[in-house]
């Protein structure tokens, strides 16, 4: 009942913005760049309700989480408008990466590493995030089913449940905000399965599921392996996706569901087993 | 002696009293405690304690306005009675004690006058920063087991935690955090 009382006014909030934005968005024919906009407002929505609206510059790494929700919109609305070359957009990707990572790791370069352990934590944090959005840009692009906000979604609950054992409900909350947001987006796109596009999630995506495993990691007690198994969960179902040509079946779905799933469990497994319990 | 030296010797020797005036306590962290309280379910108060404080304690006893207080309390040494909870309140749900390893006053501004001051200064919890007020009471002065010189003082007051970013559980765990804080210092 605590639990419920905890998570469902932030849950409730993701999953309506979302749901209400991405309608429009496919009614209006615009699904290019709506799920990007559906996304990052529901998710904002969600931090709102749950941690209320952070001042700025916020104080508090976490309370940078919904401006790069709005900041990551901007550049899934700027990418379904008007794509920029190959190179441009690897620019601005670095640039968003590096700033993230400066923002959200700022108190680890107060109180812990030197500036050179910094940067090199910084270089190789912003090369993962690279990867992983370039992997999922991939794949999303050649999507003609649900799959993608599916597999996102299943990461995003997963992030929340690993949290919820590494320590911070606050997080917890936070990646379930998100997963609500991805759900709604989720049932939007089975009810309008023409116009199911996610291109535009990745950016949100990508900005808000590696700020809070990185929070997790430096600012909570969810073990590295854990927040490593969680960024690597979409890949198998990602190239399942990006090598297929056709719409999928319902066993294929399953089985794309189901990849990233194990994935995830063995993630929340070693969350738990390194858990603090809060049973006080 | 003659005139000049007299006025001279006068002189050094209120220069050197306005000197001694001002006097130095680094917090001595043994006999000093910071301890709070905080309302649980509406029904109790439960208390805890943080283990650690330090900083220092200027106390100009000729003109209090020239006193000084600078003090540090790791978030790290919280102390709830229950190790679990510790774990949980050094979490980013509450303290978030890996971002803001400790929380600190610095006067700006001290009135007062016998054992009663009035400290106003930047109380920063959290990672906010919000002007707080003590009235500190002198408890007393003496020496120690080593002949050290010994002043201690004592704070009560009340902040909100949620004016510092603090808002997890709002309701089951009260906003308002009491604070007795008894501070001991050894005169350098």
């Amino acid at each position: 009942m605590f639990l419920l009382q905890q998570f469902l006014p932030g849950l409730v909030a993701a999953a309506l913005l979302s749901s209400l934005f991405a309608i429009a968005g496919r009614l209006w024919r615009a699904n290019g760049w709506t799920d990007s906009v559906a996304l990052a407002i529901g998710y904002a929505g969600g931090h709102v309700v749950t941690a209320g609206w952070p001042a700025f510059p916020p104080s508090e790494a976490t309370q940078w989480l919904p401006y790069f929700a709005l900041a990551a919109m901007l550049l899934g609305v700027l990418d379904a408008f008007i794509r920029p070359p190959g190179s441009l957009r690897a620019l601005i990707w670095i640039l968003f990466c590096a700033s993230l990572l400066g923002l959200l790791l700022k108190p680890k370069f107060q109180y812990g590493w030197s500036f050179l352990e910094g940067v090199l934590w910084i270089v190789g944090l912003a090369t993962g995030m690279l990867l992983l959005a370039a992997s999922l840009d991939a794949s999303v692009r050649r999507d003609l089913s649900i799959s993608s906000p599916l597999v996102l979604a299943i990461v995003a609950c997963g992030t929340g449940v690993a949290l919820m054992l590494s320590g911070s409900m606050l997080l917890a909350q936070l990646a379930m905000a998100l997963a609500a947001a991805l759900g709604a987006i989720l049932v939007v796109a089975f009810f309008f399965p023409k116009a199911a596009e996610s291109r535009g999630l990745v950016p949100i995506v990508v900005a808000l599921l590696s700020s809070l495993w990185l929070s997790g990691c430096f600012y909570a007690d969810l073990p590295f392996a854990s927040a490593l198994l969680l960024a690597g969960a979409s890949f198998p179902a990602l190239l399942l996706i990006s090598l297929s040509e056709k719409v999928p079946s319902w066993k294929d779905l399953l089985l794309r569901a189901s990849l990233p799933a194990i994935l995830v469990a063995i993630a929340v497994f070693l969350a738990l087993r390194a858990s603090p319990a809060l049973d006080y | 002696m003659k005139p000049n030296k007299i006025i001279l010797a006068i002189t050094l020797g209120s220069l050197g009293m306005a000197v001694q005036a001002a006097d130095t306590f680094k917090i001595d962290p043994v006999h000093s405690s910071v301890v709070f309280s905080v309302s649980h379910l509406g029904v109790s108060n439960f208390y805890g304690r943080f283990n650690d404080v330090s900083g220092t304690v200027v106390l100009d006893k000729a003109d209090p306005a020239k006193s000084a207080f600078d003090l540090t309390i790791p978030v790290e040494s919280v102390d709830t009675k229950n190790q679990k909870r510790d774990q949980h309140l050094k979490s980013p749900d509450f303290f978030n004690a890996k971002q803001f390893p400790v929380m600190t006053f610095k006067s700006k501004k001290v009135q007062g006058s016998g054992d009663w001051f009035v400290v106003t200064g930047d109380f920063t919890l959290h990672g906010v920063t919000k002007p707080l007020t003590l009235e500190v009471k002198k408890v007393g002065e003496g020496k120690g087991m080593e002949g050290e010189i010994r002043a201690g003082g004592e704070a009560r007051f009340t902040i909100k935690r949620s004016d510092h970013g603090m808002s997890f559980m709002q309701g089951p765990l009260g906003d308002e955090i009491n604070i007795i804080m008894s501070l001991e210092g050894v005169k350098q």
